[in-house]
């Protein structure tokens, strides 16, 4: 903080509670922040003007702040954030780890991604079939699925160490069906890399 | 009671090593490490953290870390937090985050944790607690 944000905070505030400044996210999506135990009556909370910052009892000052009016320190705050996550899915054949034609795109949308976030990505792998077979086959399926995908990510470069794999079987589907289906959106891969 | 002895054994060996992961730490400058009980641990990138880790950047340092649940925070120069309580389950995207700011700024982005509850995701700093619901904001210590 500057020292003159600072002693502006001190004469606005009395000085004892904390400093919020909220924004909306990346997607534009409004902060929604609740004060629960709010500083003593006068201090300040700080709420920039797309809020939606709910003040609860004691007494809070609210003082809208521009986005411009972040100061360097604040700007370089947020900007240090890491970038949010991304989330992949690939379909499959019936019963097969061969990914359908028109999700190959998405592999290589993957790959892309994580190649862009170097070094510190992470990955988190999970496998799915359809409800058609024996659970335990389809537990094994969706194993597979995930493992040949960790795989795939494993040779483009990404340690092991860096990524987990679980096969969930038939019971998260993505789309609900009698047991026995065989429907193709609940035959994926869903990755998330952070 | 053999048996007894081995079954409650193999209880304590599963949940020995089964601390749970909760974070990584994606970037790094200067000096920023992590209070693990009485262990020092230099920070680095992909560095995993767990429960009751104490994030520590120093004068000139930084620290930015993704959660499990893809929750985001950036610690500036300064700065203490600690990672009070962080439950999360992967399958219904619910849980408690509870993190105290001690001293310094944080940038925070809400996530899956905070759209589980009113009051999930909690920031406390001395004397106040912010309940995050969404968005993203910059907290700095009284």
């Amino acid at each position: 903080m500057t020292r003159a944000a600072a002693l502006l905070l001190l004469t606005a505030a009395g000085c004892a509670g904390p400093r919020v400044i909220t924004l909306p996210d990346e997607e534009g999506r409004p902060a929604d922040v609740v004060a629960l135990k709010p500083p003593k009556p006068g201090d300040t909370v700080v709420v920039e003007p797309t809020r939606t910052a709910r003040t609860t009892r004691p007494r809070i000052f609210v003082r809208p702040v521009d986005l411009a009016q972040l100061t360097p320190a604040q700007r370089r705050l947020v900007e240090a954030l890491p970038p949010g996550p991304s989330v992949f899915t690939l379909y499959y054949e019936e019963g097969t780890t061969r990914l359908v034609p028109s999700s190959r795109a998405q592999l290589d949308a993957l790959l892309a991604d994580v190649r862009r976030r170097g070094a510190a990505v992470d990955i988190e792998v999970s496998g799915h079939t359809d409800r058609k077979g024996r659970d335990a086959d389809n537990d094994q399926l969706s194993q597979d699925r995930a493992e040949v995908v960790l795989m795939q990510l494993g040779r483009d470069g990404v340690p092991l160490a860096r990524m987990t794999a679980v096969g969930r079987g038939e019971r998260n589907p993505r789309v609900s069906t009698a047991d026995g289906v065989d429907e193709p959106a609940n035959r994926r891969v869903e990755v998330i890399v952070r | 009671m053999r048996a007894f002895l081995a079954a409650s054994l193999m209880v304590v060996v599963a949940a020995g090593p089964a601390r749970a992961e909760i974070a990584r730490v994606k970037s790094v400058e200067g000096q920023a490490h992590v209070l693990r009980g009485a262990e020092r641990i230099a920070a680095s990138p992909g560095l995993t953290l767990e429960p009751g880790d104490r994030l520590v950047a120093p004068r000139a340092s930084r620290m930015s870390v993704t959660f499990v649940d893809n929750s985001r925070v950036a610690l500036g120069p300064g700065t203490q937090l600690a990672l009070t309580r962080f439950d999360y389950d992967r399958r219904s995207q619910s849980g408690r985050f509870d993190a105290t700011l001690r001293r310094g700024s944080v940038s925070v982005v809400a996530g899956l944790i905070a759209r589980s509850g009113e009051q999930a995701m909690l920031l406390r700093t001395r004397g106040s607690a912010l309940a995050i619901r969404s968005g993203r904001l910059i907290v700095s210590a009284p």
